[in-house]
């Protein structure tokens, strides 16, 4: 479980009132998939790097499973916007990237790595310079490095905002499917209400000025979703509404808000 | 395919042919205005040195050549770690960076006959003398592929908890590979002056010394001869380090299609 307690955070430099994000509590139980979402400016991806430890927060505390967060923390996995793979190394060696950091067992480690990208189905591009795959591809290739561990938790930084809708759509498919073999708590930040909509359990909607949770709304829906259906579809406008503070009310300080939605 | 290959070999042969114009015109001009060979010799002329003269142009090229390797061998192992120092942190790079712009400030042929009379007739002032021409554009070039290394790549470190060795080995080095070859690459040329430049100062043998001494008896050609050798070494160190490049490290000549 992943717990914030009042955490704010501000860049060096900036004044006290001008917090990047401020009170935020937050409980993200083991194995859930929590979307964070919210216009630009919100602060919702340095909230993602202070959970990662990227960034320390200048009040409050954050913990993972009991433990607090001081530095990147053991069994967290990160997944950035761009794919950042090192061009110098072939397909397979950036997915084993970090077990070479780690100095961990790359035999056994290989075998793994063949397999979540047989999952990905890039298998046969193992051998390939990553300059040599499609975005979509690299983004996977990303994916893999990112679960090759075995993390139990998953942080994803927008993960799949630069791809194309297509290719989106199959990513968070895909996504889902991984987790089935292997449920890892996940955090995603990300610019889609439709995506929060489709693969959270559970949406964080911050607001800006300054960065806070505005609500946090659960989305108790069977899966597969699809945005064609009325519930999914209900969800989606909802958040909407959140995001640009057309609706719902602003005075959430105290206590943890919680919003549900009226299904039909 | 057959026009491509056409298309190719005219690629090829093109800047052939404007050097074979360029030495007939050299050629007819010579004869023509009946120069005198001793100011401007002729392509044949230099020939014949070439072929006369052989055996010592040989020998010399071996001499310089040893210079070269010493001088440009010091260059890099002098060069890479401090490029590694100098980027490793502000305190580092105040101390050590005045000192590297200061030495490189320093016209190096004024220093040359300095460092004869210091050091002695040996081998060694003319590695030094090549040294110091050559290494300061490889420890700028190597520290900016250090310091220019993507912040998200480590990031990417830091969220694996890589160590500072780790980042160093893992991704600033190899990011810097493409910057390190393009910095080997002036310094190799560089090296080459510099074996000359201490050659003319102080030497008994190589092409430097030859030179100098055949212009002492107005033996324009074998002078000729001599930079033609030396042009030929700072060619060839150029291209083979671009060779080195492309099979060491495929993925850094921006050729997407070098697959490992």
């Amino acid at each position: 479980m992943i717990e914030l307690r009042g955490v704010a955070h501000r860049y060096p430099g900036q004044a006290d009132e001008e917090h990047t994000f401020t009170g935020v509590d937050l409980e993200i139980p083991r194995h859930s998939f929590v979307a964070v979402v919210g216009r630009s400016g919100c602060g919702k991806s340095t909230l993602l790097n202070v959970i990662a430890g990227l960034d320390a927060p200048c009040a409050g505390s954050v913990s993972i499973d009991g433990k607090a967060v001081c530095g990147p923390p053991d069994a967290v996995s990160l997944m950035f916007q761009a794919p950042t793979l090192l061009p110098w190394l072939p397909v397979l060696d950036n997915v084993l990237f970090p077990l070479r950091i780690a100095g961990a067992d790359l035999a056994a480690g290989r075998d793994r790595a063949l397999q979540l990208l047989e999952l990905c189905g890039i298998a046969d591009r193992a051998r390939a310079r990553p300059q040599q795959l499609s975005g979509g591809m690299q983004q996977r290739v990303a994916l893999c490095r990112a679960l090759v561990s075995q993390p139990s938790v998953l942080l994803m930084d927008e993960p799949f905002g630069a791809l194309d809708a297509l290719t989106r759509e199959l990513m968070g498919e895909e996504l889902l499917r991984l987790r089935e073999r292997q449920p890892q708590t996940v955090l995603m930040v990300t610019h889609s209400i439709e995506e929060a909509v489709l693969l959270a359990d559970r949406v964080v909607v911050m607001a800006p000025d300054p960065g806070r949770i505005r609500e946090i709304i659960d989305v108790d829906l069977p899966r597969p979703r699809d945005l064609a259906q009325a519930q999914p579809r209900a969800v989606a406008g909802a958040l909407r509404e959140l995001i640009f503070e057309r609706g719902g009310s602003t005075a959430h300080a105290a206590g943890q808000p919680r919003v549900e939605v009226a299904y039909d | 395919m057959t026009e491509a290959v056409g298309q190719r070999l005219a690629a090829a042969l093109a800047p052939l042919a404007s050097l074979l114009a360029l030495l007939v015109l050299w050629e007819a001009g010579v004869r023509w205005f009946e120069v005198d060979s001793f100011l401007l010799p002729p392509p044949s002329a230099i020939g014949a040195a070439l072929l006369d003269s052989a055996g010592p142009l040989w020998d010399n090229s071996l001499y310089t050549l040893r210079t070269f390797a010493a001088g440009f061998g010091l260059s890099i192992c002098v060069a890479l770690p401090l490029a590694v120092l100098v980027t490793a942190s502000r305190w580092l790079a105040a101390a050590i960076y005045p000192l590297l712009v200061l030495i490189q400030s320093i016209p190096k042929v004024a220093l040359a006959p300095i460092l004869i009379v210091a050091m002695g007739t040996s081998e060694a002032p003319r590695v030094v003398i090549t040294f110091l021409v050559a290494f300061f554009p490889l420890v700028i070039a190597t520290a900016t592929g250090l310091l220019h290394t993507p912040p998200e790549l480590l990031r990417l470190a830091r969220s694996l908890r890589a160590s500072a060795l780790q980042r160093l080995l893992y991704i600033r080095l190899p990011h810097a590979v493409p910057f390190i070859f393009s910095g080997l690459k002036m310094s190799a040329t560089l090296s080459v002056i510099g074996v000359v430049v201490a050659e003319f100062v102080a030497a008994d043998r190589g092409l430097g010394y030859l030179m100098t001494s055949a212009m002492a008896f107005f033996n324009t050609p074998l002078a000729y001869a001599a930079m033609l050798l030396l042009s030929l070494i700072s060619i060839a160190a150029f291209h083979g380090i671009g060779l080195l490049q492309a099979l060491l490290f495929p993925w850094s000549t921006g050729q997407p299609n070098a697959a490992g």
